[in-house]
């Protein structure tokens, strides 16, 4: 019910924003957003929830979402001297969509407008990647696929609108799996959260072209604190595909999203994604999934881009004869840390899981694999199996491999295998002999170490990776 | 901290343990401050994940500051040593080495394992009772095994054992933990420094068959030298909660660190095994095998580190740690970890946690063999080659102890 007065005491927040106009003078919520704040309290939440009309369920969870993170400690691990440096009263938490396109062509970075160059990417697209223009000229093919979808009775719609058309659904899955309290970035992304992609997928539906976020037309689909929800009901199929490869430039400087996925009995999602932010940006995502019965979860998870990105996608199994794959790469350049990795949880008899990470790190870059396999008791007769691979391009490169394997039953098998190493030398004498240039050597012998990665993505996809691979290489081998 | 109170407790630590030299009270009391200003572990810190560190603590710690009684010392440790006849080898108490010793133990005491090496270090650096050098000179060749046997008291205790070895020697060193048979929950604190310099050969090989009741606490650090060879074996049998931090570290290029052991627990005995290869220098190799083996509720919990440093090139490095789950309330957990920092290296670590494979039980229950039979054949094949890392004296004393409490023997007695 969402357009009731939820009214909770038991919070005690329930009366925020009740008398918000006398309370806060604020006449004109937009005027006050035109002027810019930056920094983060109730006031900033109320007025993104005020503005958005939202109903106050979803105005209440903002609120007590704020409260804990505002209670909740910075995390004690990772990369700590980059955490601590954010200052999260020098961030703008909301940017109305007419302020998102002030931005200028000409502010854009040289370095990212070559990158597009060298990509080949479209002018209109570029701008739109550049944060210069909110639209991105595909209504054409969007049409079509929206057409077909609809006659499905898929729903695909950024979260904002999914709230507002189908409340019932989000309020009954908004949170579940990823709660408030899970990490102070989840819940800053609680409090404040804006656009991301909203997919109902109804039972048995088979939905035969990957969703795309480019497909939906909006200005927040870029936002800071996106906040995507993907239900498949039961026996349905849905691959989704997020980001791309073409860097995407930015001035705000913290990223914090929230995916939360959900495989009903005997549902297949699959969750595609590269992300490329500007190396000025923290990406600090929580990205999670719950596989029910003879589910089939899978992410394909890439990190070319940020300054240090925190994102460990997780696989819940918790109905029997479920199964979780998690494929990742990271590429870690210059002042870059991918802290990235993978979490499978089982809590299902008969459920199994395969993790496969593969890092690069090169100039003084730092590549990170953290993980977790859990296996509760119930979990009889699961099988996990886990393979990092990490390849060091420089002297002053940095591999890291920090797994964490927890298991409670006992007739179970897990599996975890890592492996660290340069390019090797046989393979570079054997190109070379061939008449390759060693850089060239080399940009082969890593675009053939990412290959079971490339090779699960689109092929526009794949092509525009190995070209990124390519350019990101260029400066390291030139 | 200022001269005079620094002073002040230099002469309480004198007023308690006598005729020590100037520099080691200085010490003892860089360390006791040291523990008593430092917090208990943070819990969110990975290694202590799965201990409480309320669990290691004594009660009372500074009633430990005293020397520990004289009459006691030929209970609480035997050294036996065959057939050599070096003069210049060193092997003493070390209280009585501290005191006659002081330059030798001046440059090697705390240097691996110091005053600040962490809260529970710091107490033993502080109030250490007892302990033990062994000093093997350059050039020194020591064929059998130099043993100890230990049996730690009925009370709370913290040990040390300094091993220097020189340039050139060869030496295999078994130091076997026991508890005194009235020892019920007593607590154990133990620190184990190991020197080798360069070109030598030292194989250290630790039993812990503590009473089923107590708790310790050991932290083990190995230095080593250039081109030098240095193997640790670890058996753990007994304790009710074992905290362990080992570790070598290689200083000197061309030199290989070996590590291997195993945990074998039952009933609700709790392991927490922290290991360390940390490569300082290049072209060194290290190689690690830790197997666990699980019965009842038991509980184990193994973090791995393999840290190779950016200017350590040419370092090989390898780790393994196999978890074999026969008990139905067992928990295992195993973070293997890698940190390298250079990329002219080959390094790799591998972890498997599961029960006696049903398959295999299943192919020697065909060919004849009863289930029993069978899987006492699957654990053999799975412990044995790590049983061959082991010289051969005291490898028929850890098969013994391994299998009588595989088959339910407290203690293997």
């Amino acid at each position: 019910m969402a357009n009731s007065r939820n009214k909770n005491n038991d919070t005690g927040i329930a009366d925020i924003g009740d008398n918000y106009a006398e309370k806060y003078g604020f006449h004109d919520p937009e005027e006050y957003f035109h002027k810019g704040a930056k920094g983060i309290n109730h006031k900033v939440v109320e007025m993104i929830s005020r503005m958005k009309k939202e109903p106050d369920w979803m105005r209440e969870f903002r609120h007590k979402a704020l409260d804990i993170f505002l209670s909740k400690p910075m995390p004690k691990w990772g990369n700590t001297d980059l955490l601590n440096a954010i200052d999260f009263s020098d961030i703008y938490y909301y940017i109305k969509p007419i302020e998102f396109q002030g931005n200028k062509w000409e502010d854009v970075p040289d370095s990212i407008k070559k990158t597009f160059d060298k990509l080949g990417i479209p002018e209109a697209e570029r701008k739109f990647l550049a944060g210069v223009s909110a639209q991105y000229e595909s209504e054409v093919v969007y049409h079509s696929v929206k057409e077909e979808l609809k006659k499905q009775g898929v729903i695909f719609l950024d979260m904002d609108s999914g709230l507002r058309e189908h409340p019932e659904i989000v309020k009954k899955y908004f949170g579940t799996i990823i709660p408030p309290a899970d990490n102070k970035f989840a819940a800053l992304n609680s409090a404040v959260w804006s656009g991301g992609s909203f997919i109902y997928v109804p039972e048995g539906v088979e939905v035969k072209i990957p969703l795309q976020a480019y497909f939906r037309i909006n200005a927040e689909n870029m936002g800071q604190f996106e906040r995507t929800l993907i239900i498949a009901d039961k026996g349905s199929r849905v691959h989704y595909i997020e980001g791309c490869t073409a860097p995407i430039y930015t001035t705000n400087s913290l990223h914090s999203a929230v995916v939360e996925v959900i495989a009903l009995e005997g549902a297949y999602i699959r969750y595609s994604t590269v992300q490329n932010w500007s190396h000025n940006v923290y990406n600090l995502v929580t990205k999670r999934s719950v596989a029910h019965k003879n589910a089939t979860i899978e992410w394909i998870d890439g990190n070319i881009g940020s300054k240090l990105s925190m994102k460990y996608p997780c696989i819940y199994l918790v109905g029997e004869g479920a199964r979780g794959e998690i494929l990742s790469i990271a590429f870690a350049g210059d002042g870059q840390h991918q802290d990235a990795g993978a979490k499978v949880i089982h809590s299902a008899p008969n459920t199994s899981s395969k993790i496969t990470s593969k890092s690069i790190s090169k100039g003084n870059g730092r590549a990170s694999y953290r993980g977790l396999v859990k296996i509760y008791p119930q979990a009889v007769n699961s099988k996990v199996s886990v393979e990092c691979d990490a390849l060091l391009i420089d002297d002053a490169s940095r591999s890291d491999t920090y797994p964490t394997m927890e298991v409670d039953a006992n007739n179970v098998k897990v599996e975890h295998e890592a492996r660290v190493s340069k390019v090797a030398e046989e393979q570079l004498f054997y190109l070379t002999s061939r008449g390759l240039s060693e850089d060239e050597a080399k940009l082969l012998i890593v675009n053939g170490f990412i290959e079971p990665f490339t090779k699960e993505l689109p092929m526009e996809y794949a092509v525009e990776l190995n070209r990124l691979i390519e350019l990101e290489m260029e400066t390291s081998v030139g | 901290m200022n001269t005079i109170t620094l002073d002040k407790k230099k002469i309480e630590f004198r007023d308690k343990i006598p005729n020590e030299p100037e520099w080691i009270y200085g010490a003892r009391v860089k360390a006791w401050d040291y523990y008593t200003s430092s917090p208990l572990p943070d819990r969110a810190q990975h290694l202590w994940r799965y201990s409480d560190p309320s669990n290691f603590l004594f009660e009372k710690p500074e009633r430990l500051i005293k020397p520990f009684p004289q009459k006691s010392h030929s209970n609480l440790f035997r050294v036996k040593l065959e057939g050599e006849q070096n003069n210049n080898i060193i092997i003493k108490d070390l209280h009585s080495a501290v005191a006659e010793n002081s330059d030798l133990l001046n440059r090697y005491l705390g240097k691996a394992i110091g005053g600040d090496f962490g809260k529970f270090e710091a107490l033993n650096f502080a109030a250490w009772q007892e302990g033990l050098l062994i000093y093997i000179p350059d050039n020194t060749i020591i064929e059998r095994p130099i043993s100890i046997q230990w049996e730690f008291p009925k009370n709370d205790f913290l040990g040390r054992l300094l091993v220097v070895i020189g340039n050139n020697s060869k030496v295999t060193i078994v130091d076997n933990y026991s508890s005194h048979p009235n020892n019920k929950t007593a607590m154990l604190n133990n620190a184990v420094e190991l020197f080798a310099d360069d070109n030598s050969e030292v194989k250290y090989i630790n039993i812990q068959n503590l009473s089923m009741d107590s708790r310790s606490y050991l932290t083990q650090r190995a230095q080593v030298g250039a081109k030098s060879k240095l193997s640790t074996f670890f058996a753990l049998l007994g304790g009710k909660t074992s905290k362990l931090d080992i570790g070598t570290i290689i200083e000197g290029e061309g030199s290989e660190a070996l590590m291997s052991g195993f945990l074998l627990a039952d009933n609700k005995q709790q392991f927490d095994v922290h290991t360390v290869h940390h490569h300082k220098a290049a072209d060194s190799n290290s190689n690690l095998d830790y197997k666990v083996i699980l019965k009842d509720k038991a509980c184990s919990s193994y973090t791995g580190l393999i840290r190779i440093e950016q200017d350590a090139p040419d370092c090989e490095a390898y780790q393994e740690n196999r978890n074999l789950l026969l008990g139905n309330g067992v928990n295992s957990r195993s973070i293997p970890e890698l940190e390298i920092l250079n990329q002219e290296v080959s390094c790799s670590h591998g972890a498997t946690m599961g029960p006696v494979d049903p398959e295999m039980i299943y192919y020697l229950n065909s060919r004849g063999i009863p289930t029993t039979d069978a899987e006492r054949m699957i654990i053999e094949g799975f412990i044995e080659p790590t049983f061959n890392e082991i010289p051969e004296e005291p490898k028929e004393l850890i098969r013994r102890l391994f299998f009588g409490k595989l088959e339910g023997e407290e203690n293997g007695r």
